[in-house]
């Protein structure tokens, strides 16, 4: 009975957090399908008093040039994250079961690096990548780059995780089997990062999917342009088209919408892969 | 024969430390390392952004920086910006994220919802908001009487101050959310079991076993939400754009107007740098105090 | 010479004349074609129409111009710091000044005299700002909605003095419109639109005037309490805050609203300018008039302020000889081709700086701001202010509007503003 009365309580509360929550997200979605008058004068009403817009989302296919940047933000993307999760885990692993001096060294200034404002390195980077090396308008130049900003955080996120919740038992029976640090790191450690790597994939995926800075600074020719820079040309000096912006971020969100719901299956079939390791 | 043997250990952890952290630390050295050398180099010159000429100025920036008492007080007001946000969105969030892994019915959809905040971002951010601020709680708070609410926030120094915490939260505590689960899923259920027959209610389970296995989710969180609202900016821009008065320009974007609206690239530069350190130092030592509570699994 | 060779030469010179439209001057060295550009465009809402005339402009000459959009204020900074800028780039005022080492000398350029030399934008004794349109800021009004109450035909002459103005408004409030007036809470439109009447609407309205007082400002020379011009620009905006649209809360105002509120006939004016190009989205009967004020030689009365706004300038560090080229052809093509022309004036509705240009434009508000601009009806648009300025005396014109600050603290605020800048 009181299991039941906790979960009433629970679910009330929820729902109206919920509300609150995706409040402006509804109101993104009602807009994307009215015209700029509309948008302005009454954001709040279901269908605007111009008509229902759905040529609103034509018009931003057209003008973002929408599957060829959809493509580039792609392949960015998922290049991006598997890099960042791979050489993340194993740098973690490594930092977090040997306590060299080069990696402490290394894992304080990843830390640190978190912490810089991206406009300390926003000339320099287009300085010495632009004007020194030449490497930039590329997409290989911008994954790399990615994943340079990126790895910081996946070693300090993978390092938290090794260090409370990969018993050490685990590793050395497999050591004792004669298993090489490769092998345990793939065979034992991998399959229980399982949680965090789901987390460190929408993050990163949101992360990257979203990027505005770095991509403007690094692309610069059409043809390379990923979605939010494409989105950009929907900005003026004093007034925005917002109908169309809004379209152009709707259509921009979902796949990182389908993303989660794949992914999140997988959160919970981390919890039995917890369970069994115990 | 022992140095021999020391030395193969010496190669063979040579080539585990280039395996393992080899491809990271190259990316990250070459993105972030080599640019912020040379970022730090030009907080020494008076370089405007723009000209090919740059002089070498010395410490000059960084006496006119510990002058500049603007900087300062958005410095402040971030830091004060910072502590309530950071206590709001670790609370909503770890919270969250135990309510939906208890077993609610429709827990992915609420999961999602939580998390769809993080979709909106830019001028769209900005506009909704402002919308929202401006008209819909005007319109609510104008019909029930309601005095706070019967005035834009945005027009208020304070309260606009408060319409960016309470969007930050929002913002934040869905993602924070995400960790928080990865977290709770990390515990293992036997533990639970195990404590449920040694007689913990609910409220125990929590504090005996869950929390200290939640440390290092706490870490994290704690520390991403530190440092993400000591660099706000894109929210600071689009939502109040540092009205009214400018009374709500925090560090961030302080120092971006410096470097480049202003064209003193080189000041701006350094008080980038400043920030940068103050807000190493206070992550630093929330991770130092936390970690001390860490648990060993 | 062979015949085969004179034979050829002659197809050439047909087929030439043939892609060549009537009108048309620039069909010279063919060796460009092939030859690409980049354009920074930061006037996002004519995108579309460049687009299209770039692709008319490689049928001509077989040049191939790639337009750009964006609006960041850091953009060309980060350009250059990669050593990648666009060929041509739309700057405002300000920027080229600080872009200069790296800028090409527009001086010996065919359209200097046409207009190039009164609009551009000249440092040092060179061109280096290819005026691209010419804007106005003053008062917008929407005649239909002062029509309505009134009864009789708006013509603004009748109100460009204070008194008059006001007897307008209280009119209108009569009649039912609660607030005539939309006033912008924006610091940059506070700033540089609406407080920056102060800086150019002076004496006789020149350039000489409206430099001067600057200057004084910036030595603390000028007493603002006891200034004529600048005390008339304070009492209209008292005026502008006393009918108010946003009145209950002044700052909670939106561009966005306040455009809707103007071309619905809400509001009868809206401070702003020529730039606001869809006010006449329902209407055809808006115009733009000067700010009504009793300035002391009444220049405001018949003038409105204006001038050249976005400038064109052209990479000389980067790009190629032949870009920079195409580029000097291809801004010869907007002053000389008919397209270009066409373009820029019905396409777009801009207002030309080029006096050889015949077309007239269209859309209602570009047409009222011809209208002065024709007619030599101007006063100088003082637009070199200091990086921050709209974000520090932006600041101080909120607090007045918001009744937080009165007009004695405003004028000691901004003229420590201007010492600072000396």
């Amino acid at each position: 009975m009181r299991k039941k009365k906790t979960y009433g309580k629970s679910s009330f509360l929820l729902t109206v957090l919920l509300l609150v929550y995706i409040f402006p997200f509804f109101l993104v979605l009602i807009n994307s399908f009215k015209s700029k008058r509309d948008v302005v004068k009454n954001p709040l009403s279901l269908i605007g008093e111009e008509g229902f817009c759905p040529e609103n989302y034509l018009l931003a296919l057209k003008r973002m040039d929408f599957w060829n940047v959809f493509l580039n933000s792609l392949l960015i993307t998922v290049v991006s994250v598997l890099l960042i999760v791979l050489f993340s885990s194993m740098t973690a692993y490594l930092f977090a079961r040997c306590k060299w001096k080069i990696n402490k060294l290394f894992f304080s200034l990843m830390i640190l690096s978190m912490v810089i404002p991206f406009q300390v390195l926003m000339i320099p980077i287009v300085s010495v990548y632009g004007s020194v090396l030449h490497v930039l308008n590329s997409r290989l130049t911008l994954i790399c780059m990615h994943v340079g900003f990126g790895v910081s955080m996946g070693t300090f996120m993978f390092h938290g995780a090794i260090v409370s919740s990969i018993p050490l038992e685990l590793e050395e029976a497999a050591k004792i089997d004669g298993a090489s640090r490769m092998k345990i790191y793939r065979s034992v450690v991998l399959p229980l990062l399982k949680p965090t790597v789901v987390t460190l994939v929408i993050i990163d995926s949101l992360a990257i999917w979203n990027d505005y800075l770095l991509p403007s600074l690094v692309l610069v020719k059409k043809e390379l342009y990923t979605l939010p820079i494409a989105a950009q040309s929907f900005h003026g000096d004093f007034s925005s088209d917002y109908g169309l912006m809004m379209a152009g971020m709707v259509m921009s969100v979902i796949p990182i919408l389908i993303l989660y719901f794949i992914l999140q299956k997988h959160i919970i079939e981390g919890v039995v892969a917890g369970a069994v390791k115990g | 024969m022992s140095i021999s043997k020391k030395s193969r250990t010496k190669i063979k952890n040579t080539g585990t430390f280039l395996v393992f952290a080899g491809p990271s630390l190259f990316f990250f050295v070459m993105t972030i390392l080599v640019p912020l050398v040379y970022g730090v180099y030009l907080t020494f010159t008076d370089w405007n952004g723009i000209s090919r000429e740059k002089n070498i100025v010395g410490l000059e920036n960084y006496i006119k920086a510990f002058g500049d008492v603007k900087f300062w007080q958005s410095l402040l007001l971030t830091i004060i910006f910072t502590g309530i946000a950071v206590l709001l969105v670790n609370y909503i969030a770890f919270h969250l994220a135990r309510l939906v892994t208890k077993g609610v019915r429709f827990q992915n959809f609420y999961r999602a919802s939580f998390f769809t905040p993080n979709l909106i971002g830019g001028v769209v951010l900005g506009y909704i908001w402002q919308f929202i601020f401006g008209r819909v709680l005007v319109a609510f708070g104008k019909s029930l009487d309601i005095g706070f609410l019967s005035k834009s926030w945005l027009s208020d120094t304070k309260l606009a101050m408060a319409a960016l915490i309470l969007v930050t939260v929002w913002q934040y505590s869905g993602y924070m959310m995400l960790i928080y689960i990865a977290g709770l899923m990390n515990v293992p259920k036997e533990l639970l079991e195990a404590g449920k027959i040694d007689g913990c209610d609910e409220k125990a389970c929590r504090k005996y076993i869950v929390m200290p296995m939640m440390i290092s989710s706490f870490i994290i969180c704690i520390f991403l939400t530190i440092t993400r609202c000591f660099m706000t900016y894109d929210l600071n821009f689009s939502l109040t754009e540092g009205n009214p008065f400018g009374s709500t320009v925090m560090a961030s974007m302080y120092v971006y107007r410096k470097a480049f609206s202003e064209k003193n690239y080189g000041l701006g530069q350094t008080e980038a740098i400043l920030l940068f350190v103050v807000c190493a130092f206070v992550s630093l030592m929330q991770i130092y105090f936390t970690k001390k509570k860490e648990v060993q699994a | 010479m062979s015949k085969k060779a004179i034979a050829l030469l002659m197809a050439g010179c047909m087929v030439g004349s043939m892609v060549a439209p009537a009108g048309t001057v620039m069909a010279q060295e063919s060796d460009l074609s092939g030859t690409k550009i980049t354009f920074l465009n930061t006037k996002t809402e004519i995108q579309d129409y460049l687009e299209d005339m770039g692709a008319a402009f490689k049928e001509e000459t077989g040049i191939e111009v790639e337009f750009y959009t964006n609006t960041e204020e850091n953009h060309i900074t980060e350009k250059y710091a990669a050593g990648e800028p666009y060929t041509i780039m739309m700057m405002d005022y300000p920027d080229v000044a600080d872009y200069q080492e790296y800028l090409y000398d527009l001086s010996g350029e065919k359209w200097i005299g046409d207009g190039g030399s009164q609009y551009g934008l000249t440092l040092d004794g060179k061109v280096y700002g290819f005026p691209f349109v010419i804007e106005a800021m003053g008062l917008i009004y929407n005649a239909d909605a002062i029509e309505k109450i009134t009864g009789e035909t708006f013509n603004w002459e009748d109100y460009s003095n204070l008194e008059a103005f006001k007897g307008l408004l209280d009119k209108l409030v009569e009649g039912g419109m609660e607030s005539p007036v939309a006033l912008n809470q924006d610091d940059w439109s506070l700033a540089s639109h609406v407080f920056g009447q102060a800086y150019c609407a002076r004496e006789d309205g020149s350039e000489e005037a409206s430099l001067a007082f600057v200057d004084g400002l910036k030595k603390g020379e000028e007493d603002l309490a006891n200034d004529e011009d600048f005390n008339a620009l304070m009492d209209l905006i008292d005026v502008y805050m006393e009918y108010n649209i946003n009145k209950d809360d002044p700052l909670s105002a939106t561009y966005d609203m306040n455009d809707e509120y103007l071309k619905e006939g809400t509001v009868a004016f809206w401070p702003n300018g020529s730039w606001a190009t869809d006010v006449s989205e329902l209407t055809d009967n808006v115009g733009i008039m000067p700010y009504p004020m009793d300035t002391k030689d009444e220049v405001n009365a018949h003038n409105l302020v204006s001038g050249a706004t976005k400038m064109l300038a052209v990479d000389a560090a980067y790009s190629s000889e032949d870009e920079q080229k195409a580029a000097l052809e291809f801004l010869n093509w907007l002053v000389y081709s008919d397209y270009g022309q066409k373009f820029m004036v019905n396409t777009c509705s801009l207002i030309t700086a080029f006096s050889n240009n015949t077309q007239e434009p269209e859309a209602a508000l570009s047409a009222s701001v011809a209208s002065f601009v024709k007619n030599g009806s101007s006063v100088y648009w003082y637009q070199a202010m200091p990086s921050d300025h709209n974000t520090v005396v932006g600041a101080i014109l909120q607090k007045y509007i918001s009744g937080d600050m009165d007009r004695d603290e405003l004028i000691s605020e901004v003229s420590d503003y201007w010492k600072n800048h000396e």
